[in-house]
């Protein structure tokens, strides 16, 4: 799990002890993740967050993605079958969606909720019926209360908009009275949705506020804190040659879009989704880009819109052929990208996942934890009916609340605490001199990896200490 | 009386015939000079001042003393492993004589308990073995064991110089050497004099990955 994902799960451990999400706009992104999970493990009979299995957690994400390439079908006509087909290739084979499809964190949500406000919107402005503008204010409210991010996606949504208006002119559609009464009720209905979230369906009124008062938080956090890298570090993660594959999404991605760009531009006056589509994905581009905070799962939400004007370049290079020539060079080309990216995600996100060398596995947790788990474990087994107190120390200890769940009696300090007395202390790297010293002779130590140059130490008792036969783990 | 004079004599003899050859093979100690390579991390928070775990030194580390004349047995020497298609780099990277932790310059081999091994072509008396697993990280290698023997499959007269394999992993037994974190500066074992042609090195995984690493293995003896 990760340290993201281990967060995520003790936050919803917290509700499902019965204690309501509460919106912090300094430490939690907002509810939906959280909503639509909760059901789902309720459903698997899980009361608390030692009841939960991290497969569980996963199958939310799985969903979500594969509601991705359901909802692609909301851009037909603009976007004809085979190059949806194609997108679908790369949304549900290509390495990124594929990796973080399995991470229990907003990012997929925020994808498809993106998705769905788009499809709607498009299906409104097609029919001018009320119910799609409720559907697409529905999916803003919901986008809105899932990561703090959703304000960059809504307003590159909004620049991409104006720009393609600008070489499309549509029958005055405006004057039309049910395109005001529709705007009108998507408004209303996003508003309400977003206010029934953050408020945690009115247990928590000033959710609301909070919501809006985070804005300033996540202007300081997107100067960087820790996690800065320059402009180019989404196109080099995407481009570059990596320690552990050969970068096939990213490099398909790019020139069949390209090729797709140029197609589309070319039929801008005729059709302006796939224009506003190209916009839409290389200005969300350029913000995260200009952002100095980036990690590579923020990258989705340019990739998959990018992954249809793809679709549309795949669809070009198939036109060049007709009749059956046409059929062959389709399926060829779908196979051919197909198995290059497959092969890539096959080593990216199952043979090194938690690897230094992959690019998405960003900070990723050690596999080494699992040893320790199974150290704490074992040790607080041997303590009998009287399961011995498990203090962990330090600041930097995630994803430890996780993998430490089944522990009955595991706490959580700043420093050693003098009491009550414990039996066996897992400290970060930086407190593990002074806690040291604090326990006095005795004690036996072993190092473990919680992430990469993350350090944790075990401490218990030397067996001539205890006077209790140990057992390995 | 006279029984305890001659005792006394006996024992002073004794005591010269074996002292002075140590103090003159003390004399003929120098320090062991590497050419380290360039620090990779800095100001990682790692553990200091445990049991068990060796503590980092304050400063620079103490001179490790070999007989004048020794030299690298192991440059550009054969190496294999029990996994000779590792999964990055090749073999021949562990004995280059290139220590620098930049990517291209390490060997990674499978997951798991793994070895390589070093034939210095002919029985040589050892004194030093120095071993860079990996250091553009604050990691620590788990299981490290470190053996000589003139057997190349250590089926026989293995001598094992280092074991920091305190669960038993390898079965070798509990090992009682400390842990490290691995630097640039590498970690020297001391070969004790022994004499031996192959040398093999254990690890399994370290703190980050599964995965097993060596950028350089010098093994310094007298030709």
């Amino acid at each position: 799990m990760h340290t993201d994902e281990a967060v995520n799960a003790s936050i919803l451990g917290e509700m499902l002890e019965g204690r309501p999400y509460r919106y912090d706009p300094i430490d939690r992104h907002g509810p939906t993740l959280y909503y639509a999970t909760y059901p789902v493990v309720r459903a698997f009979g899980a009361h608390s967050l030692g009841d939960l299995e991290a497969w569980e957690l996963r199958l939310v994400p799985a969903f979500l993605g594969a509601g991705l390439l359901c909802a692609l079908a909301l851009f037909l006509p603009a976007f004809p079958p085979p190059a949806l087909l194609a997108s679908a290739l790369w949304l549900g084979v290509g390495a990124p969606f594929v990796y973080y499809g399995r991470y229990w964190i907003h990012e997929t949500l925020l994808v498809l909720l993106t998705f769905l406000l788009l499809g709607f919107s498009w299906r409104f402005a097609r029919t001018f019926r009320k119910g799609w503008a409720i559907a697409a204010g529905l999916a803003a409210g919901a986008l809105l209360a899932t990561k703090e991010t959703s304000v960059i996606t809504l307003a590159c949504a909004l620049c991409a908009l104006v720009l393609t208006r600008l070489h499309y002119r549509p029958d005055a559609c405006l004057q039309r009275t049910g395109f005001a009464l529709g705007i009108a009720l998507g408004i209303a209905a996003a508003a309400l949705t977003s206010a029934l979230l953050f408020s945690s369906f009115g247990q928590n009124p000033g959710g609301m506020g909070d919501a809006l008062a985070a804005m300033a938080h996540a202007t300081e956090r997107a100067g960087g804190q820790g996690h800065e890298k320059p402009p180019s570090a989404y196109l080099g993660w995407l481009l570059a040659q990596n320690l552990r594959s050969r970068p096939y999404c990213g490099w398909t991605l790019a020139v069949f879009g390209l090729v797709g760009a140029w197609s589309a531009w070319q039929r801008r006056r005729e059709e302006p989704l796939p224009v506003f589509m190209g916009l839409f994905a290389l200005l969300v581009l350029a913000v995260y880009s200009a952002i100095p905070y980036k990690t590579p799962w923020l990258i989705l939400n340019a990739l998959a819109p990018w992954a249809l004007v793809a679709g549309t370049g795949f669809n070009r290079v198939c036109a060049a052929c007709t009749g059956r020539l046409r059929v062959t060079l389709m399926f060829a080309l779908a196979s051919g990208i197909t198995g290059l990216l497959a092969s890539e995600t096959w080593r990216l996100c199952f043979v090194f996942p938690a690897d230094p060398g992959n690019p998405l596995a960003y900070s990723p947790t050690s596999p080494d934890i699992r040893r320790l788990e199974a150290r704490a474990e074992g040790l607080v087994a041997e303590g009998g009916a009287q399961a011995p107190i498990v203090a962990v120390v330090g600041s930097d200890i995630w994803p430890l609340p996780w993998y430490l769940r089944h522990c009955p009696n595991v706490g959580y300090w700043p420093e050693l605490p003098r009491s009550p007395v414990v039996t066996v202390v897992i400290s970060d790297a930086a407190q593990s001199e002074r806690v040291s010293r604090t326990l006095g002779p005795g004690w036996r130590s072993e190092i473990f990896g919680l992430r990469p140059e993350v350090l944790a130490v075990l401490f218990h008792r030397a067996p001539a200490e205890s006077g209790i036969e140990r057992k390995r783990p | 009386m006279t029984r305890a004079l001659l005792r006394a004599a006996f024992l002073a003899i004794a005591g010269l015939s074996l002292g002075l050859p140590r103090a003159a093979h003390a004399e003929d100690l120098v320090p062991l000079k590497l050419d380290l390579p360039r620090p990779m991390f800095v100001g990682t928070p790692v553990p200091v001042g445990l049991p068990n775990l060796e503590a980092p030194r304050a400063g620079r580390r103490p001179d490790f003393m070999v007989p004048k004349g020794v030299v690298n047995l192991a440059l550009n020497k054969k190496v294999t492993s029990s996994d000779m298609e590792p999964v990055l780099g090749d073999l021949t990277l562990i004995t280059d004589g290139e220590k620098a932790g930049d990517e291209g310059n390490y060997v990674e081999l499978g997951k798991g308990k793994q070895w390589v091994q070093i034939d210095l072509t002919k029985a040589c008396k050892l004194y030093a073995i120095v071993v860079w697993h990996f250091h553009s990280q604050a990691r620590a290698y788990k299981a490290v064991a470190v053996q000589v023997s003139n057997d190349p499959d250590f089926a026989t007269g293995v001598e094992t110089l280092f074991n920091s394999d305190d669960q038993n992993v390898l079965g070798f037994g509990a090992g009682k050497d400390p842990t490290y974190i691995e630097t640039y500066e590498g970690r020297i074992i001391d070969a004790k004099g022994d004499s031996a042609r192959y040398v093999r090195l254990y690890s399994a995984g370290n703190t980050t990955s599964e995965m097993n690493h060596y950028i350089e293995v010098e093994v310094y003896g007298l030709p």
